[in-house]
């Protein structure tokens, strides 16, 4: 997107990684760094695998989240153990790195499970005829989607005002509920995580057995409130889910514990590398 | 890394990522949300990265907080054993350990851990060419400090043992298990890929096995450890019964 600086992962994770490596006494601090590394470097891990499987092969969404679940630990350990040592990198090659760790995850998983397709015209970027490669989460034959059909439609004049209306209702619905339903409600609908995962997430405070009996009572006293204004509360229109997490986006609670209280999530303070 | 460069005015992948891990500034991500906004394509990859995201931050890895995944019934289990009657022979070639079982419940240790407590052996162990004071007193004590439940201090004994070779993938499963009750799993993991599972007698192959199973799950190694638990519920015996039960769990 024009104006863009450039991605500011790499660094954030060079940095990041760097502290890791520094010795330290173990505590919340430490954990905190631990996690943040694990998942930016988890995050990385997804997008490269995606990229990777449009290449050799399809890629369950499951064993997809898992591998970069399992590499990033590995890394983050390595780091940790003075294993993978990272002062020398720039951001770039650790970002280069990454890509071959990817290559190399998805390659061996699909090599086990006899899957391998080595098909190099699947990946538009590099046959440069407007041809995409789309995999299903379920891992169905890719399909090719043409570069046109990803350009946005032209939107109706109504189109904008009618999604901000529709956007403004929901979020009122939502803010009516308990925090603790629309946590539930939000990555249940949003993201369709499952009941353990909804209960394991760390700002979720429902055991697994709650989970769809909280989500059913949210679901129904939604569309109660929607239908009162006037929506369905079920069907969301394209720019509604950016706006919402924008809102709602579930945020830590702070160090300190305060019931009620939300903040950022604590930014561990790290030196950037030059 | 090669961002996915579609036409100009659509994000990378390498601005979603930025903006879902709260990189971005503030002007930069407005930007992105008013293109989201009219370009339904670009905020189905914002919400698959941020599904990602907090897909994550659901499972982060038990060594640093994040939920061990547990059916209720692994968590009701409990281990049941009882350390009595250590013997040292005198021995100068030998030495010899013996831990009988009982049937007594152990404390809330074990209880509170999905991890199962190694088996004692009803037969003698015997560990040869240590005299006592050396090596094989180290043996002895970390198997005794697991056997009461001490596991911070077995794991400390056991990991400084330098005893015979024939001792040493006893040794290492131990302390594997001693690391992994003390929840270090990451390391326990590794301790147990040392130890040549061939050379493990039963039942201690097929504990083993399962111990395995549960580190690779907590460290995050979820697609490993299905594929495990479901080579051990086709095995036949107590390990077996346990995957098939756990397999069975909601």
């Amino acid at each position: 997107m024009s104006g863009h600086p450039g991605p500011q992962w790499p660094s954030r994770l060079c940095a990041l990684l760097q502290a890791a490596a520094s010795p330290a006494e173990p505590g919340p601090c430490r954990r905190a760094l631990c996690e943040e590394t694990w998942l930016l470097l988890r995050a990385a891990l997804v997008s490269g695998l995606e990229r990777q499987a449009r290449r050799c092969g399809p890629l369950d969404r499951e064993d997809l989240e898992d591998l970069a679940s399992e590499k990033s630990l590995e890394l983050v350990l390595a780091a940790e153990e003075g294993k993978w040592r990272v002062e020398d990198r720039s951001p770039g090659e650790i970002a280069g790195y990454l890509a071959s760790v990817a290559r190399n995850a998805v390659v061996d998983h699909l090599r086990r499970c006899g899957r391998m397709i080595r098909d190099p015209g699947l990946d538009w970027a590099e046959s440069g005829d407007g041809r995409v490669a789309v995999h299903g989460g379920a891992g169905p034959p890719a399909r090719e989607v043409r570069r046109a059909d990803l350009l946005p439609a032209a939107e109706s004049p109504d189109a904008a005002p009618e999604r901000r209306e529709f956007t403004a209702a929901l979020a009122q619905c939502l803010a009516s509920l308990p925090s603790r339903s629309q946590r539930v409600w939000l990555l249940r609908v949003l993201f369709d995580m499952s009941a353990r995962d909804i209960a394991a997430h760390p700002d979720v405070e429902v055991r697994q057995d709650q989970v769809d009996v909280v989500v059913h009572r949210a679901r129904h006293l939604m569309g109660r409130c929607m239908r009162k204004k006037g929506f369905d509360a079920e069907a969301l229109p394209p720019g509604t889910f950016a706006e919402l997490w924008r809102r709602f986006r579930i945020r830590s609670p702070a160090p300190s514990g305060g019931a009620g209280e939300e903040h950022e999530i604590r930014r561990i303070a790290v030196q950037p590398s030059d | 890394m090669r961002s996915a460069e579609l036409p100009s005015s659509h994000p990378t992948d390498d601005a979603i990522l930025d903006l879902v891990a709260g990189l971005l500034e503030e002007p930069e991500g407005e930007r992105l949300h008013a293109h989201f906004g009219s370009c339904a394509p670009c905020e189905a990859r914002y919400r698959e990265r941020a599904g990602s995201w907090e897909l994550g931050r659901a499972r982060i890895p038990a060594q640093w907080g994040g939920a061990p995944e547990l059916p209720a019934v692994a968590r009701s289990r409990g281990v049941s054993w009882r350390v009595g009657g250590l013997v040292a022979a005198a021995a100068a070639a030998s030495l010899v350990v013996a831990i009988v079982a009982g049937p007594e419940r152990r404390g809330g240790a074990a209880g509170d851990h999905p991890f199962v407590a190694l088996p004692s052996p009803e037969e003698l162990m015997v560990t040869r060419g240590a005299a006592p004071g050396g090596n094989g007193d180290t043996w002895r004590e970390g198997l005794a400090a697991y056997a009461g439940g001490e596991m911070v201090r077995a794991s400390e004994l056991l990991s400084l043992n330098r005893g015979s070779a024939y001792d040493q993938p006893m040794r290492l499963l131990y302390l594997a298990s001693s690391l992994a009750f003390s929840g270090r799993h990451a390391e326990a993991l590794r301790t147990l890929e040392s130890v040549e599972e061939a050379s493990l007698p039963e039942p201690w192959r097929g504990e083993s096995r399962w111990m395995r199973f549960l580190l690779l799950r907590s460290t995050g190694r979820t697609a490993s450890a299905e594929a495990l638990l479901a080579i051990l519920s086709r095995e036949e015996g107590e390990v077996g019964d346990r995957a098939r039960r756990w397999s069975a769990a909601p």
